[in-house]
C-alpha cells in the first residue's frame, strides 16, 4: 500500500444469538457505516430476510456448526475422515451446550468466519447470549469488543481521530473473507 | 460538464447514475455563474430520475433557488402603469418554498442522525438560503419576517439540525479584565461605513485599536465560505480544520491573540468566523445592523461563544430575538449574550441647538422635502413619490429631493422592475423632482430642502435621516413597515414624527408648511436638539465604550461574595444526563439560582451516563451557568459494555452474575446496583459541604443511597436537608401498594432518613398523602411539587401544523417507552384494529420517540420486538429526541397517544408536555390513574372507558376525529388549560418556602413540628469531631 492510500474502512462485527429485530439494528447500523464502517454480522439464528435487507451490512453469515466445505473439497480420503468424526463429536457436545458455547464452537470451525473475525477491528455482542462467543473470540485476537452497538460507535468516535493518522493494514490477503458471504 | 453534455449522460443508462450525482454540483456551479437557463435545464431532468431522499432534497432546494432568482413577482402586472400596482413577492408561491425548505431541514435531520455532518450542514444552509432568498425580504413587498405570526422560519428552526447548530459550547474561563489599555479588534466584512465614529471613540477611550477588514488586502480569501463555516459548526471535521487553517494563518493570528476584545460590525460570514476562532480568553462583541435580520449569518453565529451583542434600535432588537431563536430572551435569560440597544453614534457638528438657532434655508426651501440615501428597493422611493403626489394636489409647488448616490443596475429581476417604475415615475414628474448625487457636505445640500422624508421599508436607526434632521430639515418618518409589528419608527423616534401612510405624510407636511416660518424654525431646532441628545457621538459613545471596553468584570458582580445563601444539591441524573429526572432538576436548580442562591449540584460523571440513556448536551443550555456542577467518579459497574474487562464467570453467565452482584450490592445500603456507591457519595459531597458550607442540602432520590448521603452529611457537618422525593421509595407506584414494609431494613433507612428530613416532596398529590398516613408525624412536612412542562426552552410546544385527511394522521408517542411488553402489543393491537376500520386511520402511522430500553439494550429489548412486528401497520419507532428537539418532534404529529405504566401514584411527566401541544391526546392506561387529575377539562382528551382493544380502537377512531376537526379555538382552549402546568409555576411555590425559611432572611422563622432549626452555615457550629 502506498503511504497516500485510503486508510482502510474499520470493521465491525455484530455477533448475535437471539434473534435480532429490525428496529433494534436499524439506526445503529446506519450509525456505523456513516463513520465509514464496514459492517458485518454473524448471527447463530438467522431472522426473517426483510429484517436484514436494506439495514447497510456489508454481509452476513449464519453461525452454526455446518460439515467444513475445504474437506469436502479435498481429495484426501483421511481429511474427510477426520472431518466427518469431528463433525459428529461436536453436533453431539452440542446437544448438551448452551447456544452461547455452539455460537462459540461454529464460528471456531468455519474457515469463512474465522477470516472475517481476523479481520475485525471490533467486535459487538448483540445479545446477552453473545457475551460469552464474543468474550472468547475477543481474547483471541486481542480485538476490541463491546456488549451492544452504543458502545462500539463511542469507540470509533474515540479512536477516529488516531485512525485519520494513518490505518494499519489488514492482515487477510487472498480472496475477501466474508465479502457478500451469506449464510 | 456542459449542461448539454450532461443531458446526453443522464440520457445513457451506463452514466446515468454518475450524471445525477453530479447534478447538484453543475447546478450550483451554473447558478453562481448566473447561467440560470442552463442550470434550469438540469435540474428537472435530474429530478426525473433522481432517487434517495438526500437527493431528491437537495436538487428540489436548487429549484427553488433558481425559481426565486428569476422569478419576477410582478409579471402579470402592467409594467406602464404609473400607480404601484405590483404585489412584491407576495405572488410567489410561498408555501412550495417552504415545503421545499422543510424537505431539507428534514434531509438535515436525517443526515445528522447518523453522523453525517456535512451533509446535515448543506441542507441546513441550502434550506436557510430558500426561506432567506433576497428577493422575499428585500423588495418593495412586505418580508414574511415581518409578521410575528407568520412562523416563516420554524421549517428550519425547529429542525433537529439547527437545534444542534445553536447547542451551547461549554464556556471558558474569560482573562482577566484588560488593563489600562485594552486591546481591540474591530473585524469588518468590507462594510466599514458605520464604524469611523466607534474607532475614535475608542482612541480616545485609550484603546489600542487594530482595524481587519475580511476583504481588505492583508486577509482576502482567508475566510472560508459560509457553507464550510456552517459544516464547522455542526463538527465536520474537514471544515474545523479549514476553519483552524484560517485562524492560524500569520496574517491574522497574532492579530486574534492579543486581542482583548474582537469587535464584528455587521453579523455576516466574518462573525460566524469570529465566533469559531476567536480565543476563549478574548471577549466577541457582534453588532448587527437591519439587513442581517433577513439573512442567513446569524443563524450560523455560535452566539455561546459571543459575549455581547449590539443592536442599534430596539425594534430591531424585537425582530431579531423573534427570527434567531438563539438569541430569544428565553435563551438568553441563562448564558448566552447579552444584548444592549445602542444607536449608532451620529457625527454632529457644533454644540447642539436650542430654541433660538436658526438654520439658514434657501426660499423653496418651505415647499421642498428631502429623502437621503434613497436608491434601493429597502428605501421605498416611490413611497416618497406617492407622498410627493398627494403635496401636489393641494400644491403644485411642492419638489421632491433626492439626494445620494444614483440608482444601480441591480441583479435581480423584481429588482430591475422596481427601480425601472421608479424612474420612470421621476421621469414624469419633471420638475418636481430633483436629484443629487452623493455628497460630503450634506447641511449644505440640505439648504434646499425645508423637510426630511424617511420612506423606508425598515431601518434599523436611520443615520442619514438624523442627520439631515440635525442640519435643520423637519423630520416626517414613515412607520417602517417591515419591523412596524416590532415597534417600527416610533422605537427609535418621537411619536410625533411617525406617520402611516402617504396621506397621512402629506398631512403633516402641509401642517408644518402652514406654520409660520419662526415657529418652524422653532420646531427644527428642537427636532434637531432630540437628534443630538439621542443620537449623538456624545450621548452614544460612553453607552458604546461602555460595552465595547466594560470598566469591570461582570463575573466579579456575578459572584456574590459568597454572601449569597448556598444549596448542595444531590441530583445524580443532573443534565446533560438524558434521563426525564434531569428537567425537574434543571428547573429545581435554577429557581434557586433565581432566587440568590449559590448552587453546587453533587453528580456523577456525565459518562456515565453513556452507559444508560446516553447525554442530551442541549439540556445543558438550559441550565443556568452559575450553577456549578461536581462530578464523582461513579458508574454502574453492571452496564461496563468492554466485553475483555468481564470475568470468566460474567461472561459464561451473566444472568447468575448479575443476581451475585445485586446481592453484594446492598450490603453498604438495601438498595441494588447503587448501594456500592454509598462511601463515595457520602465523602464527595461531605467535601463540597466543607468547602464551601451549605446552608440546605436537597437530595433528590432514585438512586435512594442519596437518602444516606443526607443523613450522613447532616450528622458530620450540621446541615439540614429535604428530600425531594418525587416518585417515592416505600411507595410502589406501578402496583399501588406497599414497596416494602416499615421494619424491613429499607424502612428503617427510610423512616430514620425522613424523620430528619425539613420537608419532602413528591410529584403528586396520592403520593404525598401515602406518605402522611405512613409518617402522621411528618404530615405538615409533606409538600406536593408536580411536574409540568418547560415553557422556558425558546421553542413554542405548540403545534402549528394541520391534519391533511387525504395524507393520513401522524399519531406520535413521545417518552420513555417504559410500558411492558403485554400493555404494549394492547396498544398495537388496538391500532391495527382501528385501522382496519377507520379510512383515514388505515393511511396513517403510529410513530414511537424516545428511550426504548437503556444500555447494551437500546433499542433491542422486548418493546422494540413488538413495534418492529407492527412495521407493516405504520408502527415505526424515531430513536430517542434531545430535549432541544421536543417541540420540533410534536411539529411533525396530529394527535398524541398517552400510554403510561402504573394506576392512581403515576403521574408521568410527558402528560403536561402533551397539553401544551394543544394535540387530541388519547389515554391508554389504567383507570384510575394520577394522569387522569391532570387531563380533566383539557378539551382533547379521548378517555376510552378501560384498557381493552376494543374500547382503545375505538379511542383511536375518535382521537381521528377529534384531530380533524378541532379548531383553532378548540386548540386554542387546549393550551390554556395546559398554562397552568408550566414546570416553575409547579416547583416554584416550594422553592419559595426553602427559600424563605433557609435563605438567610428570617432564620428564626422555621415550622413548629420541624427538626431542630439550622442556623446560616457561616454561623453554624461545628458538631464534636467535626473540623471546618
Amino acid at each position: 500500500m502506498s503511504p497516500d492510500a485510503a486508510p482502510r474502512p474499520l470493521r465491525v462485527v455484530l455477533v448475535g444469538v437471539v434473534v435480532p429485530t429490525r428496529t433494534a439494528l436499524e439506526i445503529p447500523v446506519a450509525a456505523l457505516v456513516a463513520r465509514g464502517a464496514e459492517v458485518l454480522a454473524l448471527l447463530h439464528t438467522l431472522p426473517e430476510a426483510r429484517v436484514l435487507t436494506g439495514l447497510g451490512l456489508h454481509g452476513h453469515r449464519r453461525l452454526v456448526l455446518t460439515r467444513s466445505s475445504r474437506a469436502a473439497a479435498t481429495r484426501s480420503p483421511v481429511r474427510r475422515a477426520v472431518d466427518a468424526v469431528s463433525y459428529r463429536v461436536l453436533r453431539l457436545l452440542d446437544r448438551r451446550s448452551s447456544a452461547a458455547v455452539r455460537a462459540f464452537r461454529a464460528a471456531r470451525r468455519d474457515p469463512q468466519t474465522r477470516a472475517i473475525l481476523r479481520d475485525a477491528d471490533v467486535l459487538v455482542a448483540l445479545d446477552r447470549v453473545a457475551v460469552y462467543p464474543v468474550w472468547r473470540l475477543a481474547r483471541v485476537g486481542r480485538t476490541p469488543a463491546f456488549y451492544g452497538i452504543p458502545a462500539a460507535l463511542r469507540h470509533l468516535d474515540d479512536a477516529a481521530p488516531a485512525r485519520r493518522h494513518g490505518a494499519q493494514e489488514r492482515r487477510t490477503t487472498g480472496h475477501a473473507a466474508g465479502q457478500g458471504v451469506s449464510g | 460538464m456542459p449542461a448539454d453534455a450532461w443531458l446526453r449522460a443522464v440520457e445513457d443508462d451506463s452514466t446515468r447514475t454518475a450524471a445525477l450525482r453530479q447534478a447538484p454540483p453543475l447546478v450550483a456551479r451554473r447558478r453562481r455563474e448566473g447561467r440560470h437557463p442552463q442550470a434550469l435545464d438540469v435540474v428537472p431532468r435530474a429530478l426525473r430520475d433522481a432517487r434517495g431522499t438526500d437527493l431528491l432534497a437537495r436538487l428540489g432546494g436548487q429549484q427553488a433557488l433558481l425559481t426565486l432568482d428569476l422569478a419576477d413577482p410582478a409579471d402579470g402586472a402592467d409594467p406602464t402603469a404609473g400607480a404601484r400596482t405590483s404585489t412584491g413577492a407576495e405572488g410567489l408561491d410561498r408555501a412550495a418554498r417552504r415545503d421545499a425548505a422543510r424537505t431539507l431541514a428534514d434531509a438535515a435531520d436525517r443526515a445528522l442522525a447518523v453522523g453525517r455532518a456535512a451533509a446535515a450542514a448543506d441542507h441546513l444552509l441550502q434550506a436557510l438560503h430558500v426561506l432567506l432568498h433576497r428577493s422575499l425580504h428585500t423588495l418593495d413587498a412586505p418580508s414574511p419576517l415581518s409578521r410575528k405570526d407568520s412562523g416563516w422560519l420554524d421549517p428550519v428552526t425547529r429542525s433537529a439540525a439547527y437545534t444542534r447548530l445553536h447547542l451551547r459550547t461549554p464556556g471558558a474561563p474569560r482573562t482577566a479584565a484588560p488593563g489600562d489599555r485594552p486591546r481591540v479588534l474591530l473585524v469588518t466584512d468590507g462594510n466599514a461605513h458605520f464604524l469611523g465614529e466607534v474607532e475614535r471613540g475608542l482612541v480616545g477611550a485609550g484603546a489600542r485599536v487594530t482595524r481587519l477588514d475580511l476583504t481588505g488586502p492583508r486577509a482576502d480569501g482567508l475566510v472560508p465560505v459560509p457553507a464550510v463555516l456552517a459544516r464547522a459548526r455542526l463538527g465536520d471535521p474537514a471544515a474545523l480544520a479549514a476553519v483552524d487553517a484560517s485562524a492560524t494563518a500569520p496574517e491574522v493570528a497574532a492579530l486574534l491573540r492579543e486581542a482583548d476584545t474582537v469587535v464584528v460590525d455587521w453579523c455576516t460570514a466574518a462573525a460566524v468566523w469570529a465566533s469559531l476562532v476567536v480565543p476563549a480568553g478574548a471577549r466577541l462583541v457582534v453588532r448587527l445592523h437591519s439587513i442581517e435580520a433577513f439573512s442567513v449569518e446569524p443563524h450560523l453565529v455560535d452566539w455561546s461563544r459571543v459575549d455581547d451583542v449590539v443592536l442599534v434600535g430596539a425594534q430591531l432588537e424585537s425582530l431579531v430575538r423573534h427570527v434567531v431563536p438563539a438569541l430569544a430572551p428565553a435563551r438568553t435569560r441563562r448564558g448566552g449574550p447579552r444584548v444592549h440597544v445602542v444607536p449608532n453614534p451620529v457625527a454632529l457638528d457644533g454644540p447642539p441647538p436650542d430654541g433660538r438657532t436658526s438654520f439658514d434655508k434657501r426660499p423653496d426651501a418651505a415647499r421642498t422635502v428631502a429623502v437621503v440615501g434613497w436608491a434601493q428597493p429597502v428605501k421605498d422611493p416611490l413611497w416618497a413619490l406617492e407622498v410627493l403626489d398627494e403635496l401636489r394636489q393641494h400644491d403644485p409647488r411642492w419638489r421632491l429631493l433626492l439626494v445620494g448616490a444614483d440608482y444601480p443596475e441591480p441583479q435581480t429581476a423584481p429588482a430591475r422592475r422596481y427601480r425601472a417604475q421608479v424612474l420612470r415615475r421621476i421621469e414624469a414628474a419633471g420638475d418636481a423632482v430633483r436629484r443629487v448625487g452623493w455628497t460630503a457636505d450634506l447641511p449644505e445640500v440640505l439648504r434646499d430642502a425645508g423637510y426630511v422624508l424617511s420612506s423606508s421599508r425598515r431601518e434599523s436607526h436611520g443615520v442619514a435621516f438624523c442627520e439631515a434632521v440635525a442640519a435643520g430639515c423637519l423630520p416626517v418618518a414613515r412607520d417602517w413597515p417591515d419591523v412596524a409589528e416590532f415597534g417600527g419608527a416610533g422605537e427609535v423616534f418621537p411619536a410625533g414624527w411617525v406617520v402611516r401612510s402617504p396621506r397621512e405624510a402629506a398631512a403633516r407636511l402641509l401642517a408644518l408648511a402652514a406654520e409660520p416660518d419662526a415657529v418652524r424654525a422653532r420646531t427644527a431646532a428642537d427636532a434637531a436638539g432630540v437628534v443630538h441628545a439621542r443620537y449623538g457621538t456624545a450621548a452614544v459613545m460612553p453607552r458604546l465604550l461602555e460595552v465595547l471596553v466594560p470598566a469591570g468584570s461582570a463575573d466579579g458582580a456575578r459572584s456574590g461574595g459568597g454572601t449569597r445563601p448556598h444549596l448542595v444539591y444531590v441530583a445524580i441524573g443532573f443534565p446533560p444526563a438524558a434521563k426525564s429526572s434531569a428537567y425537574r432538576m434543571r428547573a429545581t436548580a435554577n429557581l434557586f439560582v433565581d432566587r440568590g442562591w449559590d448552587v453546587t449540584v453533587v453528580t456523577i460523571d456525565r459518562h456515565a451516563w453513556d452507559l444508560e440513556y446516553g447525554l442530551d448536551l442541549s439540556l445543558l443550555d438550559l441550565v443556568d451557568p452559575r450553577v456549578r456542577i461536581v462530578e464523582l467518579p461513579l458508574r454502574r459497574a453492571d452496564l461496563d459494555p468492554d466485553v475483555r474487562g468481564y470475568s470468566w464467570f460474567r461472561a459464561k453467565y451473566p444472568a447468575r452474575w448479575v443476581r451475585l452482584r445485586h446481592r453484594l450490592d446492598t450490603i453498604p445500603f438495601p438498595e441494588k446496583v447503587f448501594g456500592p456507591w454509598r462511601r463515595a457519595l457520602e465523602r464527595g459531597t461531605e467535601a463540597v459541604v466543607r468547602d464551601r458550607p451549605a446552608d440546605l442540602l436537597l437530595v433528590s432520590p432514585a438512586p435512594y443511597t442519596t437518602l444516606a448521603v443526607a443523613r450522613h452529611v447532616r450528622r458530620r457537618t450540621g446541615t439540614p436537608y429535604v428530600v425531594d422525593f418525587r416518585d417515592g421509595w416505600s411507595v410502589d407506584v406501578l402496583g399501588a401498594g406497599e414497596a416494602f414494609g416499615a421494619r424491613t431494613r429499607r424502612g428503617r433507612w427510610e423512616r430514620r432518613v425522613l424523620t430528619g428530613a425539613e420537608a419532602v416532596c413528591t410529584v403528586n398529590e396520592p403520593i404525598a398523602e401515602f406518605y402522611r398516613q405512613r409518617y402522621p408525624e411528618l404530615a405538615s412536612r409533606v409538600h406536593v411539587a408536580r411536574n409540568g412542562f418547560d415553557a422556558d426552552l425558546g421553542t413554542d410546544l405548540a403545534v402549528a401544523r394541520r391534519p391533511d385527511p387525504a395524507a393520513g394522521l401522524a399519531f406520535g408517542y413521545l417518552g420513555t417507552v417504559n410500558l411492558t411488553p403485554a400493555h404494549l402489543s394492547l396498544v398495537v393491537d388496538a391500532w391495527t384494529a382501528a385501522r382496519a376500520q377507520d379510512e383515514v386511520l388505515a393511511r396513517s402511522t403510529l410513530t414511537f420517540r424516545g428511550h426504548v430500553g437503556a444500555g447494551w439494550a437500546a433499542g433491542a429489548n422486548g418493546n422494540a420486538a413488538v413495534i418492529a412486528r407492527a412495521g407493516v401497520h405504520g408502527v415505526t419507532y424515531g430513536g430517542p429526541v434531545a430535549k432541544a428537539d421536543v417541540a420540533a418532534t410534536y411539529g411533525r404529529w396530529d394527535a398524541l397517544l398517552l400510554a403510561l405504566a402504573g394506576g392512581r401514584f403515576v403521574t408521568s411527566g410527558k402528560v403536561y408536555e402533551y397539553m401544551a401541544t394543544g394535540l387530541p391526546v388519547l389515554s391508554a392506561h389504567e383507570m384510575p390513574h394520577a394522569a387522569q387529575d391532570v387531563l380533566e377539562g383539557y378539551p382533547l382528551w379521548v378517555r376510552p372507558p378501560g384498557l381493552t382493544v376494543e374500547a382503545l380502537r375505538d379511542g383511536f377512531v375518535e382521537t381521528a376525529r377529534r384531530a380533524l376537526s378541532a379548531s383553532e379555538e378548540d386548540r386554542a382552549a387546549a393550551r390554556d388549560h395546559a398554562g397552568r402546568f408550566e414546570r416553575s409555576l409547579q416547583l416554584d411555590p416550594v422553592v419559595a418556602m426553602l427559600d424563605e425559611r433557609f435563605g438567610r432572611r428570617d432564620p428564626a422563622r422555621r415550622t413548629e413540628d420541624g427538626p431542630a432549626p439550622a442556623a446560616p452555615a457561616d454561623r453554624r457550629p461545628a458538631p464534636a469531631g467535626v473540623r471546618r
